[in-house]
């Protein structure tokens, strides 16, 4: 039981600070020593000139972001993304574990496992480009199906209406076999006597996934959903910028492939930094307050 | 088994394999392109068979130089690293996730924010040029010593972890360490083995900071001599033209295969863990 | 409050670390400019000295440090070469974290002209002027022009590195000419009719309708690639035209960009321009050639008969791909596809007087008669063998790719830059009059290397919201009046300063 005495809490804290020590440096030295370099985005950063030379220019950044007159389609963009992923696609790894975990067959179990576990290795520049050939009007697999069918063909890839479908189809194609990996875990280590005593009850089979293991994962699910708020302005650079092209810029266009074009290629350091800032505080905001929310329903959150 | 449970069990296995086809079929594509020609897949849209086998693009690879020399690196930056990450990560995150250590909160909070805030390329890099680790492995070791998300949920296992046993152990006089590393940590086999694997897999696919930090492509691990071959020169007169040989989408899949092999192999090793709790007591259908 | 003294120390070390960074650059001892008279000491290669190349990579990667090539030039120059190979689409990256930590190779390559153009004036590079005058292999095999581009008068800053003006150069399907019974169009509207007839008469013969005429694309920095051909003959420029002295951008050539795009339009709605245009990548017009369902396409004549041709006979046998002339717009201009490299090979500003010398001394042997048969060839005995008058590929060749340097690195102004010496005249022919027969219609760009500040800024930004109106209109999604809110959002959005910071460039130029 915790002692309320500051000192001998310190003293049997002791070799618990031994295992912190390595980890604590880690972060001191390669994260909050560089830290510093978030400044950049106050200045008109230089590479050769260095953080010494190179002149400070206040706001400006900020000024010249969120006065571009495509700011707020931007965050919309970005926003309904993010909501798309952290509605459709969190869900679905979750569900997976949960199917996995039902299935007693362990060869088929295994098997289902490493397949859906796969598409995790494929990089996205492989991905898009399984699913231009699949998707594309002209010679898309799909599309030629519908031809030969006598069916009209499908814009999927350049009609803006496809993109976010799209977009959180193949996340979960690509993703959701990798992310269920946490849950199968925590599903492992739920103490199997809840479950003969769930048998003894005469519950069903799906009564027993409701009651026994979905809770299991309360805690898992709770720290997750939160983390992924923090990312809320993070879209997957990658896979949106392969996925966009000009006919779909409107809903594609968000603020990754921006400062990719304004601050990445033409090697504005300070504007590409001074965009992640506005991204990071964003992340920040929705993080402690969904920590508090979960604290005050009596929740462990991620601080 | 009742007619609930028969519904319930034969919609479980008819969404996984919905799931696992609807998976396996584009995959495959990749795999099957790396065994096909060129010109059949420049030709030929999305397909499955192809008409004309070749083992031309692995052939390509084997015989590079780099090849075989980043595979061996890779291995070596791998093993090591992954071992330095888990025992970093777990380590802090069972201090961490005892609610009664003093600073706590705080520590938690400078982890969390760093899962939010980074200072950016040429900072690290200039910590890391300090520090004298250029051209080192301890660059990329170092550097990457712990994923904050992996701390923070590894901590959320620990904290679950039943208090009786621990209490038990306390009763019975053992020492902190002595807990976490007889009783917490094999209990706690399937967290280990799930960050493990995630660690394994961010240190197999290291690219960018190989890149940054090693100038000496000799030390470069298979991501870096892979991706290379990926790259679509912009520049297309860089694109190399060796006699008779066409150089296009099979050599592409082949080194995306190569790469992911080694990690689809080891995954059943790991699944074990994953599958414990249902080995103890199940049910049988 | 605890959280912010953390911060505010890690500030303060990092202040400080920087403060420390600042003086390991300086450590180096700083190489005092050669004197200017042409009077310098030839190096004499009696000292052995290291030297760091950084050379951006494609497929394949680069040499290992005991490979053939490097012992070579190891030995004849008594050097100890330190190569950085870094991968093309990381290259940038990689010189930036050099450039904050002012750790510069000995040698390197610029590939962004903004990032020379900055450098250069906070004398990163070595001026090479005075140095010229001692490497006649150099000079003789550069062009006067490519060597002034982007340096200020009496200055030479980095070396150009070449790329083949009309590496891009149109071609066509002589065998579905033949099949069709067609004639070779020689204007943008028989070039329409043939490129119809390829995409509806079934070239192919395989009964099904799975052909089109011509492909192209767009990129992420907002160009519309692969019919150059078509714009320069509807008068468009390529991006900078001089009209009596004064520069006027393609981005305000209203009437011209209508007019293709009505001829972009047509052809997108009756299936002749390939429909998937949008999502295509550079090279998808071409490996669709290569395919065998595109049948005009921008190929490298370099590659096309080793490459193009022989993949394209796997499916189809009876195959030619042959070069066509750029067809003849509305008032009869002609335009190929012409590139300027803005690409510079540089040297350390700080690099020790004989350091330079012997850098000088290696690239000036690789442009070199022997020099430049070696980096494209190989070592004599090793790579290849002479038979008399004839030479026959080694194995070796394919596993050691000695001809990286020259690909890669730096080379000669000369189309010939891919052909070996055991490729047989004929082929050597043929491929050089591809480069020759475009000379005509070279589609020169009077500000290539001129960059301006707010090009630099927010130049792809608006490049790419033009592209997507006038894609918009050849899909039909827009009619052809909104290319003039088109040109009308580029001028407002920062076009306007373009062409006004362009042209006092250019002035000076003059």
């Amino acid at each position: 039981m915790p002692t309320s005495d500051i000192r001998s809490r310190l003293r049997r804290g002791l070799p618990l600070y031994a295992l912190i020590l390595p980890g604590a440096l880690f972060f001191l030295l390669f994260r909050y020593l560089p830290m510093g370099g978030i400044l950049i985005a106050f200045q008109d950063f230089e590479p050769f000139d260095g953080f010494m030379k190179s002149p400070w220019v206040g706001l400006d950044h900020f000024v010249r972001l969120f006065g571009d007159p495509d700011f707020w389609v931007l965050f919309r963009n970005t926003l309904v993304l993010s909501a798309l992923n952290l509605f459709i696609f969190f869900p679905a790894p979750i569900i997976l574990a949960l199917l996995l975990n039902e299935a007693r067959i362990r060869m088929f179990r295994r098997a289902v496992q490493t397949i859906t576990y796969m598409p995790h290795f494929l990089s996205w520049v492989v991905v898009v480009g399984i699913s231009v050939l699949l998707f594309s009007t002209q010679e898309g697999a799909i599309n030629q199906l519908l031809a030969a069918n006598g069916w009209g063909r499908i814009e999927l890839l350049t009609d803006s209406s496809y993109f976010r479908p799209l977009y959180v189809l193949m996340n979960i194609w690509k993703e959701s076999g990798w992310s269920a990996i946490i849950f199968l875990a925590a599903l492992a280590s739920i103490d199997p006597t809840l479950y003969e005593a769930a048998v003894m009850d005469g519950a069903s089979r799906w009564k027993t996934l409701l009651h026994v293991s979905l809770p299991a994962l309360r805690n898992v699910i709770i720290i997750l959903f939160i983390l992924r708020l923090g990312q809320t302005m993070e879209t997957g650079f990658e896979q949106v910028l392969l996925m966009q092209n000009s006919l779909n810029l409107d809903v594609s266009d968000v603020f990754d492939t921006y400062v990719y074009r304004n601050g990445v290629l033409t090697g504005e350091y300070s504007y590409t930094t001074a965009v992640g800032l506005f991204k990071s505080v964003i992340g920040l905001v929705l993080i402690v307050a969904a920590n508090g929310w979960a604290k005050r329903k009596g929740e462990e959150g991620v601080y | 088994m009742s007619g609930s449970d028969r519904t319930f069990v034969a919609v479980v296995y008819a969404v996984l394999l919905a799931a696992t086809l609807a998976v396996a079929l584009p995959f495959l594509y990749v795999v099957i392109v790396s065994f096909a020609t060129k010109a059949e897949v420049l030709s030929r849209g999305f397909f499955l068979v192809p008409k004309t086998w070749s083992l031309d693009a692995y052939q390509y690879l084997f015989r590079e130089r780099n090849f075989l020399l980043s595979f061996r690196n890779s291995l070596w930056i791998t093993l090591i690293g992954t071992f330095v990450n888990i025992a970093l990560t777990s380590m802090m995150a069972y201090g961490l996730s005892k609610p009664w250590v003093v600073g706590r909160k705080t520590m938690n909070m400078l982890v969390l924010f760093t899962m939010l805030f980074n200072g950016g390329i040429i900072p690290t890099y200039l910590v890391v040029n300090q520090f004298g680790l250029l051209d080192s492995y301890w660059s990329i070791w170092l550097t990457a010593a712990i994923a904050p998300f992996n701390l923070i949920v590894m901590r959320g296992f620990f904290q679950s972890f039943p208090s009786e046993l621990e209490e038990a152990s306390r009763i019975d006089g053992c020492g902190e360490l002595y807990l976490f590393r007889k009783i917490v940590l094999p209990l706690s086999m399937p967290a280990i083995a799930t960050f493990t694997l995630f660690y394994l897999v961010q240190n197999w696919n290291t690219y960018f900071n190989a890149l940054l930090y090693l100038n000496d492509s000799a030390k470069w691990p298979l991501q870096v001599f892979l991706r290379q071959m990926l790259i679509e020169a912009a520049d297309s007169s860089m694109t190399l033209e060796i006699e008779g040989f066409e150089f296009g989408p099979p050599v592409k899949m082949a080194t995306v295969v190569a790469t992911a092999l080694p990690l689809l192999i080891i995954y059943p090793f790991f699944q074990k863990h994953f599958n414990q709790g249902m080995l103890l007591g199940s049910v049988k259908g | 409050m605890k959280k912010i003294s953390v911060l505010l120390c890690a500030f303060t070390a990092f202040a400080l670390v920087l403060a420390g960074c600042g003086d390991k650059g300086g450590g180096a001892s700083p190489a005092a400019s050669p004197s200017s008279s042409g009077a310098s000491q030839p190096d004499d290669t009696s000292k052995k000295l290291t030297l760091t190349m950084m050379v951006s990579t494609a497929a394949g990667g680069g040499w290992t440090d005991d490979h053939p090539m490097v012992k070579y030039l190891n030995d004849k120059f008594n050097i100890d070469l330190k190569f950085q190979w870094v991968p093309g689409d990381s290259y940038n990256e990689k010189l930036n974290v050099l450039a904050a930590s002012n750790n510069f190779p000995d040698v390197f390559q610029i590939w962004d002209a903004s990032t020379y153009s900055k450098w250069m004036q906070k004398g990163v590079f070595l001026d090479l002027q005075p140095l010229l005058g001692d490497y006649p292999n150099l000079i003789g095999n550069v062009t006067e022009e490519a060597l002034a581009m982007m340096n200020p008068k009496g200055k030479v800053f980095g070396l150009p590195m070449y790329a083949p003006a009309f590496r891009s150069n149109l071609s066509i399907r002589q065998d579905w000419l033949d099949k069709l019974g067609l004639q070779t169009p020689g204007t943008v509207d028989e070039f329409y009719e043939v490129a119809k007839a390829f995409a509806t008469r079934d070239p192919d013969g395989n009964g099904r309708p799975d052909t089109i005429g011509f492909s192209m694309s767009v990129s992420n920095s907002g160009e519309i690639l692969g019919i150059d051909y078509l714009k320069g003959a509807f008068g468009l420029a390529n991006r900078w035209k001089d009209d009596n002295g004064t520069l006027v951008a393609q981005q305000t050539q209203t009437e011209e960009w209508k007019a293709l795009a009505t001829y972009l339009r047509q052809a997108y709605a009756e299936g002749v321009l390939d429909k998937d245009f949008p999502v295509n990548k550079e090279r998808d017009p071409w490996n669709k050639l290569e395919g065998n369902t595109n049948g005009i396409a921008e190929v490298n004549p370099n590659e096309v008969y080793k490459q193009s041709v022989p993949t394209l006979q796997k499916l189809a046998p009876e195959a030619d791909i042959v070069q066509l002339d750029p067809p003849a717009g509305p008032t009869g201009l002609r335009f190929a596809n012409t590139i300027t490299s803005t690409a510079k090979i540089v040297l350390n500003a700080k690099l020790e007087e004989e350091k330079q010398k012997r850098v000088l001394q290696v690239i000036d042997y690789m442009f070199s008669d022997e020099g430049y048969v070696w980096s494209k060839n190989g070592i004599e005995g090793v790579h290849y063998t002479k038979n008399g008058d004839t030479y026959e590929k080694l194995d070796a060749f394919d596993n050691d790719r000695p001809q990286i340097l020259s690909t890669w690195f730096i080379r000669r102004f000369d189309p010939s830059i891919q052909i070996r010496l055991w490729d047989d005249k004929a082929y050597v022919d043929r491929v050089l009059a591809w480069f020759e027969n475009t000379e005509p219609y070279a589609w020169t760009n009077p500000a290539a290397g001129l960059i301006s500040e707010t090009f630099s800024k927010s130049g792809i930004q608006l490049d790419q919201k033009f592209a997507a109106a006038i894609v918009k209109v050849i899909t039909g999604n827009a009619p052809v009046e909104s290319i003039d809110d088109a040109v009308k959002a580029w001028r407002d959005g920062g076009g306007d300063k373009i062409i006004e910071e362009t042209n006092a460039l250019y002035a000076e130029l003059k």
